[in-house]
Order: C-alpha cells, then structure tokens, then sequence
C-alpha cells in the first residue's frame, strides 16, 4: 500500500525521536552522577547559578560527601521512573517509525507513560524531600530543612497523567477501529 | 457469524484460481483468503460488485445467511481454502 505523506513525515521525525530517547537513556543517568560527586566543582557550580533553582533557594556552594549521597539517593527513584519512561517513549516511537500506529502495543506504551506519570508524583516528593535535607543537612541547627508537599507542578503532572490515561483509550478505540478495517475486504 | 461466503464454490465452478479473482478484482491474495476464509467482518459494496462482475454471478450466490453453521462445515471450508492454494 502507497503511503502518504503524511505517514513518511511521523515515520521520518519518530525515527529521530527514538533515537534522542535512546540517547538519554544513557545521558541522564551519567549526568545525575555527575552531578552529585561533582558538585563542588565549578562547571556544576556554573550550571546552578545559570538554571533556576529547581529544589527553591540558593544552592549551596560546597556540599559535604554525605550531602551528595543524600542527594543522589534522592534523585535515584525519580531518575527510575523517568528512565522507564523514555525506554517507553523509544519503543513507542520505533512503532511509529516503522508505520506501526495502531496496534495493541501502542496502547500498551500509552498506558505505561499514564502509570509511570502518576508515579513521577511520588518520586517528585520523595526527590524534593531528600534533595532538600541533602542541602541542608550540614547546616548550623536551626537552619536545616525538611521539606514534603505537594507544588504546582505535581498538580500539572497529575493532569498530565490523566490526559495520557485518556489518550491510552482513545488509542485503543483507534485499534479497534484499525483492526476492523484489516478485516474489510 | 451467520453470513458464509461460498465464493470457493463459485470459482470451483468458473474454474478460477484464487490469484485470478485477486487480480480481476484489485485486491491482494491475502484479503481475498480472508473473505473466503469467513474471518472478513465486512465488504464494501464495490469489492462486491467486482467480484460479482468477474464471476458473473449475483451476491447472493456468493453470500448465504445462515444461522447455525455446523461446526465440521466451516472446519472443512477452511481446510478447502488452503489446500486450493497450495494447489
């Protein structure tokens, strides 16, 4: 069957998708332990006054060794979960680079994507907590910190994982629908 | 389902191989082993009318509602179906 044009441009662009998640796979992780045993060096240093301050205040200059385990074992469930995630996101979009749009396994990944978002929420809390205690812990007594809540951006991610359930059964009907008409002669 | 497609019977008749009907009718070999396989959940009125023009036949010689198919009916339609084309 002749494809369209449409078709050879979500094949061509997924083709480069599943690469760049491929890529981060391996980046990501590398960076995050970087990060932390670097921390005290100056291209981390150069990083954290160029980027917001993700984890709210100013970030310390020098961490002690066991703030930055701290801070690493807390960054560890989040960095799972989105390392599961972009494994998710590759196949994915190597179904779609390979013409694959409506298949069972399509809405399997969409419905990865919606679990793993909900539990990005948690990772999100627990990274938060430890990240902050971790930045805090060697401080002088009455300036330590422990934060655990909920922000506006685990309400958006909430949302985000809602829209991705919904989008998991739309998927599926476009299956069903699929299918049906494999079987149209 | 109740609908049983007799399309084998009509080109035993006609003398046609399945590859021939595929061809006249502009559809793959695969589709039409489909159809006459009974897995086709549906038929578009113009593959109907190709076959029928290619066949020379109506609609209802290829299609028969049929509430209860026997079981050994449809085993042995299916066996046929693949043993005429490997043939």
């Amino acid at each position: 069957m002749k494809k369209s044009e449409n078709t050879i441009k979500i094949q061509r662009i997924s083709r480069g998708l599943s690469l760049l998640f491929y890529i981060g796979t391996f980046v990501i992780p590398v960076f995050a332990v970087f990060y932390w045993m670097g921390y005290n060096s100056s291209p981390i240093q150069l990083i954290n006054s160029a980027l917001p301050g993700s984890h709210g205040g100013v970030m310390p200059q020098v961490l002690e060794l066991n703030s930055r385990l701290i801070g690493l074992v807390g960054d560890l469930p989040a960095l799972v979960v989105l390392l599961l995630a972009l494994n998710t996101l590759r196949r994915l979009f190597f179904l779609y680079a390979r013409g694959v749009f409506f298949k069972v396994e399509n809405v399997a990944h969409y419905r990865k994507l919606s679990k793993l978002a909900f539990w990005s929420i948690l990772a999100n809390i627990f990274d938060r907590t430890l990240v902050n205690l971790a930045l805090t812990i060697n401080n002088p007594p009455g300036q330590k910190v422990l934060i655990i809540g909920l922000t506006a951006d685990h309400v958006k991610l909430m949302f985000v994982a809602i829209i991705l359930m919904i989008i998991a059964r739309v998927m599926n009907e476009g299956r069903e629908i699929y299918d049906e008409n494999q079987l149209t002669v | 389902m109740p609908i049983v497609v007799h399309l084998d019977v009509i080109l035993a008749k006609r003398k046609w191989k399945s590859r021939q009907l595929a061809e006249a009718v502009g559809i793959t070999e695969q589709n039409l082993s489909v159809l006459r396989s009974g897995r086709a959940k549906a038929i578009r009125f113009t593959t109907l009318d190709k076959i029928c023009r290619a066949l020379d036949c109506q609609p209802g010689d290829i299609l028969e509602y049929m509430e209860h198919i026997p079981k050994e009916c449809h085993h042995n339609k299916v066996k046929n179906n693949h043993e005429q084309d490997n043939s």
